[in-house]
């Protein structure tokens, strides 16, 4: 076997890996032929395995992505262009449904406008909330640090179905217990406040919800992001006279900026992706201040069956993600840039 | 034994070898004759009596599948989209009313349910059924569902409270009376300090109690053939200026119950709703629910606006459809019958609900006209019966679960309009917002039509 060297080709340079990954009898029995010899069968089959391996290992992902995500998107494309009612009731229209979603349809702009809302005040909220968390459970004299960390986490364990009919109840007229402590806290507004038929208390009712869920799903990740911060930072920074808020300013969040900017990232895909909670939150019944993106699409192609319809909504939802997604990172590129410079 | 990936990998492995080939040699369940999808547990409960006597009688085997509502409109919705005749399809289906919708969508050449008039006419049910009911699951006149119930409405309400009040609530037949009787209820006990004390219950946000009032005056927003009639007629917006005034504003009279039959026995039990539309169905809650009222409720039937409205309404429902995949339609039409119409039937149906079936000729039944104590002993189950007979036709369609998200935006404008100005301009308003919604409507029906 060859040594690898700097000047040598390619495969003279690969070989030490592969007789390495075939195994030690491999790799001796090459050796003991020397490399003039001819290749017997197993060697070949040896060869053959190790430049199909790769593709074997990562053919079980490739084909249950083919199936299941790539078809059915390809699918929803070719949908989107279609009026459909049954098997035999397909008609292109082309891009009609797109038209008439983004030139008529005041319920898909009441959806945008209630899912973007909900996106930017549950971030603006569960973003700092989550961090302050974070920094308080990472303080070392704090006690029962642990039993903490998991009491904040596992409202997430139990899912948005079972958060949203648990929300149902707190909330309730008259008998709920966050309006009888409201009744009780403010006698003059009293027990009677129904979250879910003003159109100003209904996306907030769900932001609480959604708070109550993942502001300890968030908190965990900016606990990994803080303890991967370089202690040596504070201890220069401390020497350099910066207080406690100078060093999270110069030091704890540019230290976190790749975590923080995927939470946003992932918390505004999460967000327009909203259905669950406010649908089981709302028992299915919405106006226009109420219904998300999702909740829609559901509507129309569960509900009404206008699975086509459905398809440029589900589509028309992926652009306004992409879009978002897009902004957000450049603009945490950009804020990255200029801080490097 | 050295397996090279590793101990776990390699249990691992045993594990999905030996599951795999146990799943590839399991024996399949064999196909019942006829396969029934479900979504009401109590219907499920129901039938499962009456199964055996039906498989004895026609030598069938018949497989009920107890499933989600919302998991059966979206199977059986992927399944008619691929294939009308697939075998998979199961032969009887229970849609219900909120969710039907969409299987009328398509034109009804195309309708995955088999037409059910003439077997209807041929076994002579269709004199004895009521018609109104079956016009519900009907497209462009041609029945695709059988009717399970008619779901008549009366106002449940608290006689104690209501005669403490010196109200007779039952003397308000036409609705601007029973809000008066209401208003004056409320009067009454504010000034006993009984705060959260209300006349009645109605939605805020949904526009349930709203069609129902609707419903009564024969008005459905679109009819059958998805021509959209809410500008057509100015008792719609009158309808709705009524109603916002009934639930906001100075003159509000009502309240909302909270999400779930604990909070509304509760409520009803401690006074704080003291009257209800209460269709059949949710007497059997109340009684559950709202033990603690018993002989403290009585019924009345529905007010009306005009002497041509009906004194009762409609809310919720079921039909029971039979697929065109079907290899045996006649039996499947034979187990309707013996579900939905028999006394058999009946009599298990009784056992779990009070939910009256659309068959005239079963309400002569002596169960439906005792004293019912819980009532006051008043003969709810006559007076039902009595209304039954008028309950208005209900139209459902594709287009429904969006017409009722304009609907309950109507309304919640309307309560708005109520709370900020009273009824100043109310009137007008409502005019507009359905002429709005009406046109709005009528170009989504356009762009959604996909009839020839």
């Amino acid at each position: 076997m060859s040594a690898p060297g700097p000047a040598g080709p390619p495969a003279t340079i690969n070989a030490p890996t592969a007789a390495a990954a075939a195994g030690p009898r491999a790799g001796a029995g090459a050796a003991a032929r020397g490399p003039a010899a001819v290749e017997s069968r197993g060697e070949r089959a040896w060869r053959l395995q190790h430049k199909l391996a790769p593709y074997l290992f990562i053919s079980p992902f490739f084909i249950l992505f083919c199936c299941f995500m790539l078809y059915p998107l390809c699918r929803s494309i070719m949908l989107s262009m279609y009026k459909a009612a049954g098997p035999r009731e397909m008609s292109f229209v082309g891009l009609d449904n797109y038209k008439f979603l983004l030139s008529h349809d005041q319920i898909f702009v009441a959806a945008v406008v209630n899912t973007t809302y909900f996106a930017v005040v549950f971030l603006a909220v569960q973003i700092p909330l989550a961090l302050l968390l974070a920094i308080v459970l990472n303080g070392p004299r704090l006690r029962f640090r642990n039993f903490y960390r998991f009491a904040f986490f596992s409202p997430h364990l139990v899912g948005s179905v079972f958060v949203a009919v648990i929300f149902g109840m707190l909330l309730a007229q008259r008998h709920g217990l966050i309006n009888k402590g409201i009744g009780l806290l403010f006698p003059f507004i009293g027990t009677e406040t129904n979250w879910f038929a003003k159109p100003e208390l209904a996306m907030p009712a769900v932001v609480f919800a959604a708070l109550w869920i993942s502001l300890g799903y968030a908190m965990v990740y900016f606990l990994a992001a803080l303890q991967s911060v370089d202690r040596e930072l504070y201890e220069a920074a401390e020497v350099d006279g910066a207080g406690r808020f100078q060093q999270f300013w110069h030091v704890t969040l540019p230290g976190i900026r790749p975590v923080l900017a995927f939470m946003v990232l992932v918390g505004t895909i999460g967000a327009y992706q909203l259905f669950e909670l406010p649908y089981v939150l709302f028992y299915g019944v919405f106006s226009n201040y109420a219904i998300t993106i999702v909740i829609y699409l559901y509507q129309m192609g569960f509900e009404g069956g206008d699975i086509g319809y459905a398809s440029a909504i589900g589509w028309m939802l992926v652009v306004i993600i992409f879009l978002v997604s897009l902004v957000q990172l450049r603009l945490t590129r950009a804020r990255g840039g200029e801080e490097a410079a | 034994m050295n397996f090279h990936l590793g101990k776990p990998i390699l249990v691992l492995l045993v594990i999905a070898v030996v599951a795999g080939v146990a799943a590839a040699f399991r024996p399949a369940p064999r196909k019942a004759d006829l396969t029934v999808w479900l979504f009401a547990e109590s219907h499920h409960r129901t039938y499962l009596k009456l199964i055996p006597e039906f498989e004895r009688k026609h030598n069938v085997t018949v497989n009920l599948s107890l499933l989600n509502g919302r998991a059966v409109v979206t199977r059986l919705g992927q399944m008619f989209m691929k294939d009308l005749h697939d075998p998979e399809i199961p032969d009887l289906v229970e849609l219900e009313i909120g969710l039907a919708g969409r299987f009328f969508r398509p034109p009804v050449r195309e309708i995955g349910l088999l037409p059910l008039d003439d077997r209807l006419k041929a076994s002579g049910w269709d004199e004895k059924i009521v018609k109104s009911r079956v016009a519900t699951w009907s497209k462009e006149g041609i029945a695709f569902g059988m009717p399970h119930d008619l779901h008549p409405c009366v106002i449940t309400y608290r006689h104690d409270l209501f005669t403490e009040a010196g109200v007779d609530l039952s003397k308000a037949t036409t609705w601007p009376a029973f809000h008066e009787a209401c208003l004056k209820f409320e009067a009454y006990w504010r000034s006993r300090g009984q705060r959260y004390r209300h006349a009645m219950e109605m939605q805020e946000s949904s526009a349930d109690n709203f069609q129902q009032m609707l419903l009564q005056r024969g008005l459905n927003p679109i009819d059958t053939y998805g021509n959209v009639l809410l500008d057509k007629d100015p008792r719609f917006a009158q309808t709705l200026a009524f109603y916002g005034q009934m639930v906001g504003g100075p003159r509000k009279v009502t309240a909302q119950t909270s999400t779930g039959m604990v909070a509304f026995g509760k409520d009803v039990v401690e006074g704080n709703l003291c009257a209800m539309m209460t269709p059949d169905w949710r007497l059997t809650y109340v009684k559950l629910y709202a033990a603690g009222a018993a002989g403290k409720l009585r019924v009345m039937p529905l007010p009306v606006f005009d002497p041509s409205d009906a004194p009762t309404s409609t809310w919720g429902g079921t039909m029971i459809g039979i697929t065109k995949a079907s290899k045996r339609p006649d039996v499947a039409w034979a187990l309707v019958e013996h579900l939905y119409f028999s006394e058999q039937g009946l009599r298990a149906r009784r056992e779990s609900s009070e939910v009256l079936p659309p068959i005239k000729t079963l309400w002569a039944d002596p169960y439906y006209h005792t004293a019912d104590p819980f009532f006051d002993n008043q003969k709810v189950g006559t007076m039902l019966t009595d209304l039954a007979g008028q309950v208005p036709t209900r139209y459902v369609t594709a287009a429904t679960p969006i017409v009722n998200t304009f609907l309950n935006e109507a309304v919640a404008k309307a309560v708005r309009h109520a709370d900020e100005h009273g009824s100043v301009g109310l009137d007008a308003a409502c005019e507009q917002w359905m002429a709005e919604v009406a046109g709005e409507l009528r170009v989504r029906m356009k762009q959604w039509k996909v009839d020839p």
